[in-house]
């Protein structure tokens, strides 16, 4: 069968492209951060006189005791259930008991998901670790307020 | 005339098509040596290379240096770093904008910074990142605490690594 005369042999160069391709990558390792650092955020009251006439929303404490416990109190709460308003943790030596304050969240969020503030009162020897852990899992469960009492 | 592509010119041209016994250029040996690089899959693993980089890029514009002796702690649920004062706690000893500063001239110190920073830049005035080693105590985080409070920083951020999601 004879070639049609409108057959178009195409080649395609693809050595610039290899080229662009490296420069890209050259650019990108040395502009990449491998190591991706985010923030936990607090805030903080600043001491508002306004503060005093509002009236306080339905928050949770959560409190560092000794020996790895954690009380957790529901506060301004109105027909909050019972075994929501004070619930105290006890933990083991290597730390405390975060399975127990994660099954509160979920509930908490559950059967009050009108509670989104929480104020953390650590101890002096809370661990930082132990603080951002208690945080985190406050915020798997929506709360959106989280403050820190200072000591 | 055959016109041939580039690829069958070359196999043509081949070594090992010369050294086959039933030759087909009629008789006639070529030492012509051509070496074909195939470049398809280098090209392939470059863009999958620049497509990896590419998603790798934090859209954050903030940049903190880390410290080889300061381990941060982990979290799930953290968001991008945000403009803000950046102060360091480093085995007992505080450092705002890697400046050293005492104990007792924290405070102090600390407001002097937030009014240079009120007046160059508000939103950086706003917030305070703090970065820590996750096994300090928490009482040697409490003096940051209470100036961020009391110098009117609204928002503390704790500087953390981004731990996977668990399901």
């Amino acid at each position: 069968m004879a070639r049609s005369k409108k057959d178009i042999d195409f080649e395609l160069n693809l050595l610039p492209v290899i080229s662009l391709l490296a420069v890209c990558i050259s650019f990108l390792l040395l502009t990449t951060a491998w190591v991706h650092i985010g923030s936990m955020d607090v805030s903080q009251a600043l001491g508002d006189d306004k503060s005093e006439e509002k009236e306080n929303p339905p928050s949770v404490w959560i409190t560092f005791e000794d020996s790895n416990q954690i009380s957790l109190v529901l506060k301004d709460a109105k027909d909050s259930p019972k075994t929501l308003r004070s619930v105290t943790l006890v933990g083991t030596t290597e730390g405390p008991d975060w399975d127990g304050v994660e099954n509160y969240a979920k509930t908490l969020k559950e059967q009050m998901p009108d509670v989104k503030t929480a104020l953390i009162l650590p101890g002096e020897t809370t661990p930082y670790s132990d603080l951002i852990r208690a945080m985190d899992e406050l915020k798997k469960q929506d709360m959106k307020n989280i403050g820190i009492t200072p000591l | 005339m055959v016109r041939q592509s580039v690829i069958e010119r070359q196999l043509n041209q081949s070594p090992l098509k010369a050294q086959s016994p039933l030759n087909p250029e009629g008789g006639r040996r070529r030492r012509n040596l051509v070496s074909t690089l195939i470049l398809t899959s280098l090209v392939d693993v470059f863009s999958i290379l620049v497509i990896y980089l590419l998603m790798n890029t934090s859209a954050s514009t903030e940049q903190l240096e880390l410290q080889k002796d300061i381990q941060l702690p982990q979290a799930e649920q953290s968001h991008l770093l945000e403009p803000g004062l950046a102060v360091r706690v480093d085995k007992g000893h505080y450092f705002i904008k890697d400046e050293k500063v005492q104990l007792e001239n924290l405070n102090e110190r600390l407001a002097q910074v937030h009014e240079q920073l009120k007046e160059d830049d508000s939103e950086r005035a706003k917030k305070m990142i703090i970065q820590a080693d996750k096994t300090i105590p928490f009482h040697l985080l409490n003096p940051l605490v209470l100036a961020a409070s009391q110098n009117g920083f609204e928002k503390i951020s704790f500087a953390v690594l981004e731990a996977e999601v668990s399901q």
